[in-house]
C-alpha cells in the first residue's frame, strides 16, 4: 500500500481537497494529547493509494509544541518508505505566502528523497475574476510539477493524481533556494513572474469586512450570528435531546419489566438507562454545535469574531476566539471543550478551558431552580425578585470564570506555546455541506467512544454505592447515605446537612442529578418534574437562606461533571488539568460559599 | 482624506500600529523587544523588510486591525503591530 502526504498553510484549501479526494471514505485521527488531527483515507481514483491529511502549517518551523508534533509528524512521512509523494497546496490567489512553505517543502522532500507535486488550488475563483496565473511557467521554473486545480469544483484532480504517479524524486539540482531568506526572496520573485496580477479578490474581502468589523454594524451583525449559535444549541438540539430521552426512556419501559426486580433490573434501570441517558443528551448539542461552528469558520466570519472579541477577551488573558467556546458553555461546557479546538495558542486554549466549566450551563438551571423557588419570594411586577436572582447567579458564574483565567494568565508567565495575534482573515467562502456533516459527526463519536467509558464506570460506582447494602431500598442507609454522614462536617459550617452532602456527591454525574437525589431523600418521586414540591420540602425543612444562597455559589463554581472532565482530559491529553481544575474549583466553590453563608448571616441576622 | 504628512516620507519609520487606515507603508524594521519566534511568525506569513503593507481598516476601541501584505489580509493586535516599523509612502 502506498500514501500520499498532502500539506500546506492553513486557509489553502487543503482540507477541501484532501475531502474530494477521498470522497467521504476517510478517518480523523487524533495525536493523543493535543487537538492536532491527521485524516487518511483511500483514494477515490485510485483505491490502492492512501491519502494523508497533515495539519496546515504556515511553515516547517514550529513555534509551539503543538505545532512541532504536527511537523515531526510529516517529517515521520518523508522518512518512511510508505510514502510515495508528497501533494503541497497552496493558494494560487495568494501565490507569494504558499510558495514559501513550498519551497519549504521542497527543501525537506530533496532530503528524503520524495516526489513533490505543487496544488495550486482556487483555479475557480481565478477564472471567475477573469485572472491568469501560469502553473507551467511556474511548475519550469521551480523543476516541480504545478498543477492548477479547484478543491471547489474538482477541476485538475485526474491531472493532479497522474503528477504525483510520474514526478521524480526531487534532487539537489532542483533546489532554487536553500535557506529562509532566499526562500522569501524566490517566492515573492515568482509570484511577481507567474503569478495572478491584481488585488481584485482583497477588495471584495474589504467591503464585506468593512460591514461585519465596522463599529457598530459589524458590533449588531456579531450579535445576531451569535444569537444563531446560542439559539442552534439551546433550541434546536433540544427536540433532539428530548426525543433522545425520549427514546431511552421507551426502551427501558421495554426492557426493565422483562428482568424482574433484582439487582440486575435495578442496575439496567439506573446505571445503564440513568447514566447512558444522562450522557447520550449531550449528542445532539455536540452535532449541532460542531455543526454551525464549522459554518462560521468555513464561511470566514469566525475569523472576524475573534478580532471583535479580542480586545475585550484580551484583558482576561484570553483570545477573541475564546469567545464561542465561552458561549457554547453557556449551553453545555462539553461543546464549547471541543470549541476551543479554534483557538490557536495552547496557552490561549489552556486559559479557555479554564473558563469554559465556569459559564452558568443549563444542567445548572434545575439546580438554581430548585433553590430560587425555595428561598427567594415570587414577588410581582415586570422585574421579579426570583428572575433578578437568576439573572445574578448567572453573571456571577461568568465573572468568576473571567476573574479566574485574569488571575492565572497573570499568576502564570510562563509564555511558553503562546502565539502572537497575528491571524489570517481568510476570504468569505460558502462552506461546503459534506465536510461540516462529516466533522460534526465525528465530534459526536469521539464523545461516546471516549467520554462514554469513563461515564459509565463512573455511574457504576455512584451506583454501587447507593445499592448497597440494602437493595437500594433506601438511601440514607446505604453506603452513599454512609459517606454523606461522614462528609457532613465538611458541610456543617455552610448550614447543611448530611442529605444536601449526599446529594453534591451524586450531582458529580450531571449537575441536575442533584434535584433528584434530594427528591429522594425527601421522599418525593420524580422531583425533577415537580421541583415546587421540592422547594415547599426544603423550605419547610428549616434550612436558613444563607445556605441557600451557599448552594447557590457552591454551583455556579464546582466543576460537577464527569462529562466535562473526560472530555477535557481527552482534550487537553491528561487528567492533570481536570483534577487540578475539580480540587481547585471545589475549594474556590467552598470558600466563597462559606463567606457568603456568613456574610449573609451576619446580614440578616 | 488624510495626507500622508512629508516628515514619514523616507525618514523616521513608525510603528505599523500608527499607520492610518488607507495609507501604504514598506516595512522597515522589528523593534528588538519582539520575541524571536513572533517575529519568525511574522516573517512567515510575509512581513518581511522591504514588503510592502498597507492598512486596510482600523476600526476604532483598539480592536486588532487589518494589515494586507502580498495579497493577503491579516489581523494584529497592538501587541504585536507595536513591534513592525514601517516607513509610510502614502495613500
Amino acid at each position: 500500500m502506498s500514501k500520499i502526504a498532502i500539506i500546506g498553510s492553513p486557509n489553502s484549501g487543503k482540507s477541501l481537497l484532501f475531502n474530494k479526494l477521498t470522497g467521504l471514505n476517510h478517518k480523523v485521527a487524533n495525536f493523543p494529547g493535543v487537538t492536532v488531527a491527521v485524516g487518511s483515507g483511500s483514494s477515490v481514483r485510485d483505491p490502492a493509494t492512501t491519502l494523508v491529511d497533515f495539519p496546515g502549517v504556515y511553515s516547517l518551523h514550529a513555534l509551539t509544541g503543538e505545532e512541532q508534533v504536527a511537523i515531526d509528524a510529516f517529517q515521520a512521512a518523508l522518512k518512511s518508505d510508505e510514502y510515495k509523494a508528497v501533494i503541497c497546496v497552496l493558494d494560487a490567489t495568494r501565490l507569494e505566502k504558499g510558495l514559501f512553505f513550498a519551497l519549504q517543502v521542497q527543501e525537506s522532500c530533496r532530503q528524503h528523497g520524495k516526489p513533490l507535486v505543487i496544488a495550486a488550488n482556487m483555479q475557480d475563483v481565478l477564472d471567475r475574476h477573469d485572472m491568469r496565473f501560469d502553473a507551467v511557467g511556474l511548475g519550469a521554473a521551480m523543476n516541480t510539477p504545478v498543477i492548477a486545480i479547484s478543491a471547489r469544483t474538482g477541476a485538475g484532480l485526474d491531472a493532479l493524481i497522474d503528477a504525483t504517479n510520474s514526478a521524480p524524486p526531487i534532487a539537489a539540482g532542483d533546489l532554487i533556494a536553500a535557506d529562509d531568506a532566499s526562500h522569501h526572496q524566490q517566492a515573492s520573485a515568482l509570484a511577481r513572474e507567474f503569478g495572478p496580477r491584481g488585488d481584485l479578490l482583497i477588495k471584495t474581502q474589504t467591503r464585506l469586512d468593512r460591514i461585519f468589523l465596522h463599529s457598530w454594524a459589524g458590533g449588531i451583525s456579531f450579535f445576531l450570528i451569535m444569537l444563531v449559535l446560542f439559539q442552534s444549541i439551546f433550541t434546536w438540539a433540544a427536540p433532539v435531546m428530548d426525543a433522545v430521552e425520549g427514546g431511552l426512556g421507551w426502551l427501558e419501559g421495554l426492557v426493565v419489566p422483562l428482568l424482574g426486580d433484582g439487582a440486575f433490573a435495578d442496575f439496567v434501570s439506573n446505571a445503564i438507562f440513568g447514566g447512558i441517558g444522562a450522557f447520550l443528551v449531550f449528542v445532539p448539542q455536540i452535532f449541532v454545535l460542531t455543526l454551525v461552528v464549522g459554518f462560521l469558520e468555513d464561511t470566514g466570519y469566525l475569523a472576524r469574531a475573534a478580532v471583535i472579541c479580542h480586545r475585550p477577551l484580551r484583558f482576561f488573558g484570553l483570545t477573541g476566539k475564546s469567545f464561542v467556546p465561552m458561549l457554547s458553555g453557556v449551553a453545555c461546557a462539553i461543546p464549547g471543550i471541543y470549541a476551543a479546538r479554534t483557538v490557536e495558542s495552547p496557552r490561549r486554549r489552556w486559559l479557555t478551558y479554564m473558563a469554559v466549566p465556569l459559564m452558568p450551563c443549563s444542567a445548572r438551571l434545575p439546580v438554581y431552580g430548585l433553590l430560587i423557588a425555595a428561598f427567594i419570594p415570587a414577588t410581582g411586577g415586570l422585574i421579579g425578585a426570583q428572575g433578578l436572582a437568576m439573572f445574578g447567579i448567572y453573571l456571577f458564574g461568568i465573572i468568576i470564570g473571567l476573574l479566574v483565567t485574569a488571575l492565572v494568565s497573570r499568576v502564570d508567565k510562563s509564555k511558553n506555546d503562546d502565539l502572537p495575534f497575528v491571524l489570517e482573515m481568510p476570504p468569505y467562502r460558502l462552506p461546503g455541506t459534506l465536510p461540516l456533516l462529516r466533522s460534526a459527526w465525528d465530534r459526536s463519536k469521539h464523545f461516546v467512544t471516549k467520554a462514554g467509558p469513563i461515564i459509565f464506570m463512573v455511574t457504576l460506582v455512584v451506583w454501587v454505592l447507593g445499592y448497597m447494602p440494602n437493595g437500594g431500598t433506601d438511601l440514607a442507609t446505604s453506603w452513599l447515605g454512609t459517606i454523606g454522614h461522614w462528609i457532613e462536617p465538611v458541610f456543617e459550617p455552610l448550614g447543611l446537612d448530611w442529605k444536601y452532602g449526599v446529594a453534591i456527591l451524586t450531582a458529580f454525574l450531571a449537575r441536575e442529578v442533584f434535584v433528584g437525589t434530594l427528591g429522594t431523600l425527601f421522599g418525593l418521586e420524580n422531583a425533577d418534574e415537580d421541583i415546587i414540591s421540592l422547594a415547599e420540602r426544603v423550605q419547610n425543612s428549616g434550612l436558613p437562606l444563607a445556605s441557600g444562597i451557599a448552594l447557590l455559589v457552591f454551583f455556579a463554581i464546582a466543576l460537577q461533571c464527569v462529562s466535562t472532565m473526560a472530555i477535557l482530559a481527552k482534550e487537553s491529553g491528561s487528567w492533570r488539568l481536570p483534577m487540578q481544575m475539580l480540587i481547585g474549583y471545589m475549594l474556590l466553590a467552598y470558600t466563597l460559599s462559606w463567606v457568603v453563608f456568613n456574610l449573609v448571616g451576619l446580614l440578616i441576622g | 482624506m488624510s495626507q500622508a504628512t512629508p516628515s514619514t516620507n523616507g525618514s523616521a519609520p513608525i510603528p505599523l500600529w500608527d499607520m492610518a487606515e488607507g495609507e501604504v507603508a514598506e516595512i522597515a524594521s522589528f523593534s528588538s523587544d519582539l520575541a524571536d519566534e513572533f517575529r519568525r511568525r511574522l516573517q512567515e506569513v510575509g512581513f518581511l523588510p522591504g514588503g510592502e503593507v498597507s492598512c486596510v481598516l482600523a476600526t476604532e476601541l483598539g480592536a486588532p486591525r487589518l494589515y494586507s501584505i502580498y495579497n493577503s489580509v491579516f489581523s494584529l493586535d497592538h501587541a504585536i503591530a507595536e513591534h513592525v516599523h514601517v516607513n509610510v509612502r502614502g495613500q
